[in-house]
């Protein structure tokens, strides 16, 4: 089951705009957590669990690489833990690489979620009548890699059967793979001009262009919109009137437990969690639904 | 009432004085069928987008196409988006959409059509194309010939007045090309749609058409009723390409009892000439084998089903073998497992005498085995077909001489200063060739050689592998082209069911078919024993 997948394409733009904006542009380490665990739970929920360790490492891999970084380069802050090459590596440098961090992984996986969710053709919908061409860019791009993918296969089974892949040197090797990317890429790209001509053909572009897949904007598409944005404007207000505000420089700001961050904290977990409550919620209804059947 | 009027139509491309479409004049009529012939590079593409005005290149045209009166180029884009449709030639480019559904859907939303009378065309289409189980198929998944299908489905889908289609078969295979051309009929007969497609593969399209234009260096060399039109490509090197019968009865029969098709060639060999019998040619080959395969058994995925089912093979030295099979059958599978590329779980592939395990590292590749894969522009990476040939004779040492040898063997030193991607068909072929022939193997495997190339280059090929085997390298062709591996091949193999079947000489193989055989073998049956090929067959009705 997949309810979320079927919500309107605006709604669903607005809310994946809305969750990475927030957690894009506020330095709140806890906000950032959140939104971490939702996506989390949402590329889980999707992928069903499979490929997501092998994933895992990457991540981790990922967090160890921009948390160490930071300090190595930024040397602000109250209390330095040790001094390298006579420059003091600071708690605070580590604990604000650690919250960019964070935050680049959650950005990373609500993408990964939205690329699923957001087919070409949800694309294509919103896009098509606004500007045909940005939404022939978006498909085309979008359909380019697969394709790639194919031609990049063939043409590396072809070019070993040569011979010339044999060769000593490992550069030289690396070399010529590159080479054949390149000429796979040159390809494709030709592939894609052909794609074009055969959409001109058809009359894109021409004025008044429909869609067949009526797409109806229903009551529960205006419900989490209207929830999508209230959440997100509060979040801004919050924002600017301090109650989520951040700073690493210094001293590392407290984390306090009043009634405006909770609010915010648990309005932000909310959003986050959406898609992963509406799933679970639609399939234990499926669940009563087949019972009864 | 006339859907196109062609006048004095001249074109030449940007910075080119040369034309490549000079003076050409010609009408065609509502509901007619009409085939453009003419061999590869002249100009047949051309001539086709000139009369879709959104895919018309640039350059200097003189002359006026008139459709239904009006000049072509004033007539609204929306209009002529929609009521002259286009097919083109590859099934992969031209389909934009993921899935079937929407493919259809396409052309109907840019035309601005309600979602009502879109889902309405949709199930129109679908059930006169009996397509309905695919609608909601990704377009990915689909084989060629079913792209191309869809393709044709989502152009008639807008109700046009007359379809252009550019070559629409080259690139399927002959069952996927039958069931094309018999809807293409179906459109033409039942729905009265306008047809004009171009064509390089005559023998299945003359007896359904109305009307031949033969395009002759740009030139319209003939414009008439397909049998009168004949006798006048029987005279040019196009006439490799008219339908079997013709070949074999042209010289005697003047054009109003010209043969067009099988049926008409059987009844005049069944009433006019006595039975006799032509000589097998066994290509006697007392060489060593050079491939060796028993009892090979392999499958792509662990838990898969097997692709090769116990394939026992062997090929002499010198030996031309074609295998034949359905798509899915295994034969690229069995080149990839002869090659190396995959390995049999099962059974063993001896190349001369020796188990391919012990090729270690890239020894096969270095002056054993050349793979000439389906598609021949992968061969290539560089920016001319000269730097890719001296890369290979880097890879290989060996003496740039060989690429003077190679090309004048093969006629492509022409082309090894251009991209390979700006070469025809038939020739970036011929180019991809020369630069596996570079690594001097002794065993060639070949992906589909034929795909896509007209007769002439066909049987350009032929002379080629002929002189190859001469020199004793030995060929294992796959193929779908019967007519081909009649004239070429020293022996045919059957794949059926991941298993061969049967492996005989030609003349044997196709005259023991009754269905899966050449047009020339269906039409000397019971009166000429094992002729198979044109020339077998008007040779021994010359001796009678």
């Amino acid at each position: 089951m997949n309810r979320f997948l079927k919500t309107h394409p605006f709604t669903m733009l607005v809310y994946f705009l809305a969750v990475i904006g927030v957690s894009m542009f506020c330095n709140n380490p806890v906000l950032q957590l959140i939104s971490l665990l939702g996506a989390t739970a949402y590329a889980v929920w999707l992928s069903k669990g499979r490929g997501f360790l092998s994933q895992l490492l990457y991540f981790i891999t990922l967090f160890a690489l921009v948390a160490v970084t930071n300090p190595l380069f930024v040397h602000n802050g109250k209390t330095p833990l040790f001094f390298m090459n006579g420059n003091p590596v600071t708690l605070e440098a580590i604990i604000c690489g650690a919250s960019i961090a964070l935050m680049i992984i959650a950005t990373v996986l609500w993408f990964s979620c939205m690329t699923r969710v957001m087919t070409s053709d949800k694309f294509y919908f919103l896009f098509a009548k606004i500007s045909p061409k940005l939404a022939l860019v978006f498909s085309m791009a979008l359909n380019f890699v697969p394709r790639l993918k194919k031609s990049y296969k063939e043409t590396e089974k072809a070019h070993k059967t040569l011979g010339i892949y044999s060769t000593e040197s490992y550069f030289e090797r690396l070399f010529l793979k590159l080479k054949t990317m390149s000429s796979t890429v040159a390809q494709s790209a030709e592939n894609s001009i052909e794609t074009s001509a055969s959409m001109n053909a058809r009359g894109y572009g021409e004025k008044g262009r429909t869609s067949f897949e009526t797409v109806k904007f229903t009551f529960y598409d205006l419900v989490l919109l209207c929830f999508t944005v209230a959440v997100t404007i509060m979040e801004i207000i919050f924002m600017i009137n301090g109650a989520t505000a951040f700073e690493f420089y210094p001293t590392v700001t407290k984390i306090t437990l009043e009634v405006s961050s909770v609010t915010a904290y648990a309005g932000y977990f909310v959003l986050c969690f959406l898609p992963v409550i509406i799933e679970i919620t639609e399939s234990l209804r499926w669940k009563y639904f087949v019972s009864k059947i | 009432m006339e859907i196109f009027r062609v006048e004095n139509l001249s074109f030449a491309y940007p910075d080119s004085k040369q034309k490549v479409l000079d003076n050409v004049s010609f009408c065609v009529n509502d509901g007619e069928f009409v085939t453009l012939c003419g061999k590869s590079g002249s100009s047949k593409t051309t001539l086709l987008k000139m009369l879709k005005p959104q895919l018309t290149p640039k350059g200097d045209k003189t002359g006026g196409i008139f459709y239904k009166g009006e000049n072509l180029y004033d007539i609204e884009n929306a209009v002529t988006a929609a009521k002259i449709g286009y097919v083109m030639q590859n099934p992969e480019t031209q389909i934009v959409c993921d899935t079937v559904k929407k493919e259809l859907a396409f052309g109907l939303e840019n035309m601005g059509k309600s979602p009502f009378e879109i889902k309405r065309r949709i199930a129109e289409i679908s059930a006169f194309f009996g397509i309905e189980e695919w609608v909601n198929k990704n377009t990915n998944q689909l084989s060629g010939g079913e792209k191309q299908l869809v393709s044709l489905a989502s152009i008639i889908a807008m109700n046009p007045d007359v379809i252009i289609l550019d070559e629409p078969t080259s690139q399927l295979d002959p069952v996927a090309t039958d069931s094309f051309f018999n809807l293409l009929e179906k459109i033409n007969r039942q729905l009265g749609i306008t047809v004009i497609l171009s064509e390089h593969n005559l023998e299945r399209c003359f007896s359904m058409s109305d009307r031949v234009l033969f395009l002759d260096d740009g030139r319209l060399a003939c414009d008439d009723t397909p049998r009168k039109a004949c006798v006048e490509i029987l005279k040019s090197d196009m006439k490799v390409a008219l339908p079997s019968a013709t070949r074999i009865f042209g010289e005697e029969f003047s054009a109003e009892s010209l043969p067009l098709n099988i049926r008409e060639g059987r009844k005049i060999i069944l009433d006019g000439y006595n039975k006799s019998t032509c000589e097998i040619d066994n290509h006697r080959n007392d060489n060593d084998d050079v491939i060796n395969l028993e009892d090979v058994w392999f499958r792509y995925e662990k838990n898969g089903e097997d692709v090769l089912r116990g394939v026992n093979l062997s090929v002499k030295k010198s030996e031309i073998l074609a295998i034949h099979g359905s798509n899915g059958s295994g034969k690229t599978t069995l080149l990839n497992v002869i090659s190396k590329l995959r390995k049999a779980y099962h059974g063993d592939v001896k190349l001369y005498n020796r188990a391919i395990a012990d090729y270690k590292g890239n020894s096969l590749y270095r002056g054993i085995i050349g793979f000439l894969p389906q598609n021949p522009k992968t061969v290539f990476s560089n920016k001319t077909v000269r730097e890719d040939f001296l890369e290979s004779c880097k890879a290989h040492s060996k003496d740039e001489n060989i690429i003077d040898e190679i090309s004048e063997k093969l006629g492509i030193s022409h082309l090894l200063d251009r991209h390979p991607f700006d070469i025809s068909g038939g020739e970036i072929q011929k180019c991809a060739l020369g630069r596996v022939l570079i690594s001097q193997p002794e065993i060639i495997l070949l992906d589909e050689p034929t795909k896509g190339l007209d007769a002439f280059y066909k049987s350009e090929l032929s002379e080629i592998f002929e002189k190859l085997s001469q020199e004793g390298k030995t060929l294992v062709i796959v193929t779908h082209d019967v007519e081909f591996s009649a004239t070429t091949a020293h022996s045919c193999a059957m794949l059926f069911d991941g298993e061969i079947i049967c492996k005989e000489p030609p003349q044997v193989f196709f005259s023991e078919n009754y269905f899966y055989t050449t047009s020339s073998a269906i039409i000397a049956k019971d009166v000429i024993k094992n002729a198979v090929t044109v020339s077998q067959v008007t040779e021994n009705l010359k001796k009678i």
